[in-house]
């Protein structure tokens, strides 16, 4: 087994024994937009992705596995029991890990 | 509609024909995950000669791939100008915009997406409207 499946395994792991610290959270994708120069509006296709996640400081920075989310840029917003916080900045992404600046 | 939005009407306009096949976004859209697009941004600087004109600057911001010289932005550049360059443009009856000679400048690789590299077009614009 290679290093990098190594951290990997090690880094779901990890998720798993900080149990109930690590939370089901909602990334939205926008996987389309389009402008309509004739009528002047804007039209957005968004998909979601639900992957486990932790909350580093209450509603401003939370940790993610890069592996299950991918391209990290591709998000706009992270969405939990209800709320939709924005993605401001990448903090940190050093394809393990990807930890986001957000807002409400 | 007033002299803002007439402009915007005008200038659009050019985008909204079949024959345009470049992705064009204006300003103030999301733009992740494009690779190769232009964005519209109308600058509605200065007052016109009278009450109901303006004077302002088309500026077009050009992405296309990084790393592969600057064919692509000059191709883009010409096909902006065969669509803008000089026109006289009427979306509303009794006023008008006009456009005059472009000008392109390179701005490197792009601060947000380090794959794209950017330029800059413009070409400036008066709007005359009814008053």
């Amino acid at each position: 087994m290679g290093y990098r499946t190594l951290l990997d395994r090690n880094l779901t792991r990890a998720f798993n024994l900080i149990k109930d610290l690590a939370v089901d959270v909602t990334l939205i994708k926008i996987s389309k937009s389009e402008f309509d120069f004739g009528s002047q509006s804007a039209t957005t296709t968004e998909e979601s992705v639900i992957t486990k996640a932790v909350w580093i400081e209450v509603d401003e920075q939370i940790m993610l596995k890069s592996a299950t989310v991918g391209d990290i840029n591709m998000y706009s917003g992270v969405s939990y029991q209800g709320k939709l916080w924005k993605i401001v900045e990448i903090l940190k992404n050093d394809g393990y890990i990807v930890i986001l600046k957000v807002e409400i | 509609m007033g002299k803002y939005q007439d402009t915007d009407s005008d200038i659009f306009s050019l985008f909204d024909v079949d024959t345009w096949t470049i992705k064009t976004v204006p300003s103030n859209f999301v733009t992740k995950g494009l690779e190769k697009y232009i964005r519209v941004n109308i600058i509605k600087g200065s007052k016109g000669i009278y009450f109901n004109s303006l004077s302002g600057i088309l500026m077009i911001e050009i992405f296309i791939s990084a790393g592969e010289g600057p064919k692509e932005l000059s191709l883009i550049a010409d096909k902006l100008d065969s669509l803008l360059q000089g026109k006289t443009l009427s979306t509303k009856v009794g006023a008008i915009t006009q456009l005059g000679i472009s000008a392109m400048a390179d701005n490197g690789i792009d601060k947000d997406n380090a794959a794209l590299f950017k330029a800059t077009y413009t070409i400036p614009f008066k709007y005359f409207g009814v008053n």
